[in-house]
């Protein structure tokens, strides 16, 4: 490999970044190498002090990626971040990756257990209306042998609707919560990896 | 330690240098690896990430022989992080020699 081959293989594994700036980014290697060159290092030395270019281009990239989650958090730059850093051998899949995806699997979980006390709740506080407009508890026959019967069966109906959907309000928020922390810590989990391999 | 201070050391060395002249960048990877061992390599990245983050502007100038170089100049934003990171490294450094030389236990 020379100056140019490794401009070359640089450009192509920045395939991909804006134009601007992926000439930038070979402007500062070629600069490097002519200064390097003219201050009497040699073409090999260089080359092995500089490190691989996909190596290099990946560093750009997971930069990048890294630095839009934060502007603009959302779990798609989120999920590219991740995905860069996999690249990059620093997501370590099976000790990482594995548990990480688990947790991803719990809050989802969390999610759907907010969503539907959410509906339940507004499902019964629906039916307790009807049945108060009504005058039936049709849809609920199974209470009534337990002795509730008329004003109170409504009133407790309407209640427990009111108490589950609250219920689980809060823990859509606990949950919403949870993520920004989630997001938080999987940014900072990546960035610490970037400074471990950046100081080997 | 402090993982942003671990992060900070770098940023401080380039912000460091570049608060006593401006470089150009081969210079300030002489600069920082004459003293401690980086990958040159990946100075490149950070320098785009703290010119990203406002610390430095660039301007390009002639060289004697060759195409013209590009110079890395702080801008105050810069200056301001440079003075925090330095004083935030001297009370660790002082921190750190108090309790090496023992003066704690005595």
């Amino acid at each position: 490999m020379n100056k140019q081959t490794y401009l070359t293989q640089l450009k192509s594994a920045l395939s991909g970044m804006p134009e601007a700036e992926r000439n930038d980014i070979l402007y500062d290697y070629e600069e490097h190498f002519d200064a390097a060159l003219e201050s009497g290092e040699t073409e090999e030395a260089i080359l092995e002090q500089l490190g691989r270019p996909e190596v290099v281009a990946k560093q750009f990239r997971l930069s990048k990626v890294i630095q839009r989650a934060e502007e603009k958090p959302s779990s798609v730059n989120l999920f590219r971040a991740v995905l860069a850093s996999i690249g990059l051998g620093l997501f370590n899949i099976i000790f990482i990756l594995g548990p990480y995806l688990a947790l991803v699997g719990i809050l989802v979980a969390v999610y759907a257990v907010a969503v539907s006390l959410i509906v339940a709740g507004i499902g019964l506080v629906f039916g307790g209306v009807v049945a108060a407009v009504t005058g039936s508890v049709a849809f609920a026959p199974a209470l009534i042998p337990a002795g509730i019967v008329g004003g109170t069966l409504i009133v407790a109906i309407l209640g427990a609707g009111v108490a589950l959907a609250a219920l689980g309000g809060l823990i859509f928020l606990a949950a919403i919560k949870l993520t920004q922390l989630f997001y938080q810590v999987t940014l900072k989990y990546l960035k610490l990896n970037v400074k471990i391999i950046k100081q080997n | 330690m402090n993982i942003q201070f671990k992060k900070g050391v770098l940023e401080l060395c380039v912000l460091s240098i570049l608060s006593h002249r401006d470089c150009y960048g081969y210079e300030l990877v002489q600069e920082i690896s004459k003293n401690i061992t980086i990958s040159e390599g990946t100075i490149y990245p950070l320098l785009r990430r703290l010119m990203d983050d406002g610390m430095f502007t660039t301007y390009l100038k002639e060289s004697s022989e060759g195409p013209p170089r590009k110079y890395y100049t702080l801008t105050a934003r810069g200056r301001q992080e440079q003075a925090a990171l330095a004083a935030e490294w001297r009370r660790f450094v002082t921190g750190v020699n108090l309790i090496v030389e023992g003066e704690h236990g005595e």
